[in-house]
């Protein structure tokens, strides 16, 4: 009689614990077994592709790519200080602004910022009289971060 | 493959120094975990090139990625799962079955060519007798669909916990368990007449 799912299972979690002495000594749980055997023997003794490239390779191909990237731990901190030198600088201007009488309708100015591609504008709005800052930074190219 | 306590500490250090943007100390994750990467995306995609075009992509995604790794699995199973799902939406794009991508020939030529070596017969009758059983193993492998066929290859060669399959696939346990058991029982099915 073939066993249920549930009992084959069972069989297939002894196994992977190491407890194949727990299955029970009938034609069928034998059977299954000895498929787990060839199964595991199969993959193990499978040769490596001929067309797999050494290490040496993959390296060589991966870390020319890696030139246009910031390395990851300095990438976010020189971020942080470039946005903190932005909101200084747009601090600074904002307090010059409010503190000028004679500015002549000339309230919206362009703020450099060291983050590559990002656009920014510091501006006042007429109605609120509250001074906006815009950082618009651009997609990363794997969706990895984006910001405005 | 048992894990080595020596090597997870120098991976461990090896990480640490990639976050911080050591292109060499990346450049050796990259030596010691390249055969198993390939022999994972191999399994999934079935072919060489393929696989060495998204190994490509991998271990990009992990160099912008690794300030998201905290820890908290091993670093290959955070590895994996870009892997995993790199191959997943590659074969998604590629819209075709991939089981019929599966191609034993081309990925593992050496190994194809045990099939039609015409001195298997004077072989003694005991590994005449494993060959048969190798090569009926790797046709039921390709009627195992890229999921079941990863999980195997997880479990049986890199020795990874259902835990750590689940992390590395995307999946939970239960699925991990059931693919397992499905997989063996399509082995057990398709070669019983050998077993």
């Amino acid at each position: 009689m073939k066993p249920d799912p549930r009992t084959i299972q069972t069989w297939s979690q002894a196994w992977d614990e190491g407890r194949a002495d727990a299955l029970p000594d009938t034609p069928e749980a034998q059977a299954f077994l000895r498929a787990c055997e060839a199964a595991r023997d199969g993959l193990r003794a499978r040769p490596a592709p001929d067309r797999m490239p050494s290490a040496a390779q993959m390296w060589a191909q991966v870390e020319p790519q890696l030139a246009g990237t910031a390395a990851p731990g300095w990438a976010w901190l020189w971020r942080l200080a470039s946005a903190t030198t932005l909101v200084v600088a747009a601090a600074g201007l904002g307090l010059w602004l409010g503190t000028s009488r004679d500015i002549g309708g000339a309230e919206v100015a362009h703020v450099e910022s060291d983050v590559p591609g990002a656009g920014s504008m510091v501006y006042r709005d007429a109605e609120s009289g509250m001074m906006i800052v815009w950082l618009m930074v651009p997609d990363e190219p794997d969706g990895g971060g984006a910001g405005s | 493959m048992e894990p080595d306590p020596q090597a997870g500490l120098e991976v461990e250090t090896w990480v640490e120094r990639a976050r911080q943007g050591d292109k060499d100390a990346f450049g050796r994750l990259v030596h010691h975990f390249h055969h198993r990467l390939f022999g994972l995306l191999v399994q999934m995609v079935g072919n060489a090139a393929d696989a060495e075009e998204l190994e490509q992509q991998v271990w990009i995604k992990a160099w912008k990625r690794l300030r998201s790794f905290r820890g908290q699995s091993a670093f290959y199973t955070w590895l994996y799962r870009i892997g995993t799902f790199t191959a997943v939406d590659f074969l998604r794009r590629r819209k075709r079955r991939p089981e019929s991508e599966w191609d034993p020939a081309i990925a593992y030529p050496e190994h194809h060519d045990v099939e039609t070596a015409p001195s298997v017969a004077s072989r003694p009758d005991r590994e005449a007798e494993r060959d048969d059983i190798q090569r009926r193993f790797h046709e039921v492998l390709e009627t195992l669909s890229p999921t079941h066929r990863t999980a195997l290859w997880m479990r049986e060669v890199d020795s990874m916990s259902y835990e750590e399959i689940a992390a590395a696939t995307g999946c939970r346990v239960g699925t991990v368990m059931s693919r397992l058991y499905y997989a063996r029982q399509a082995v057990q099915e398709q070669m019983k007449d050998l077993l």
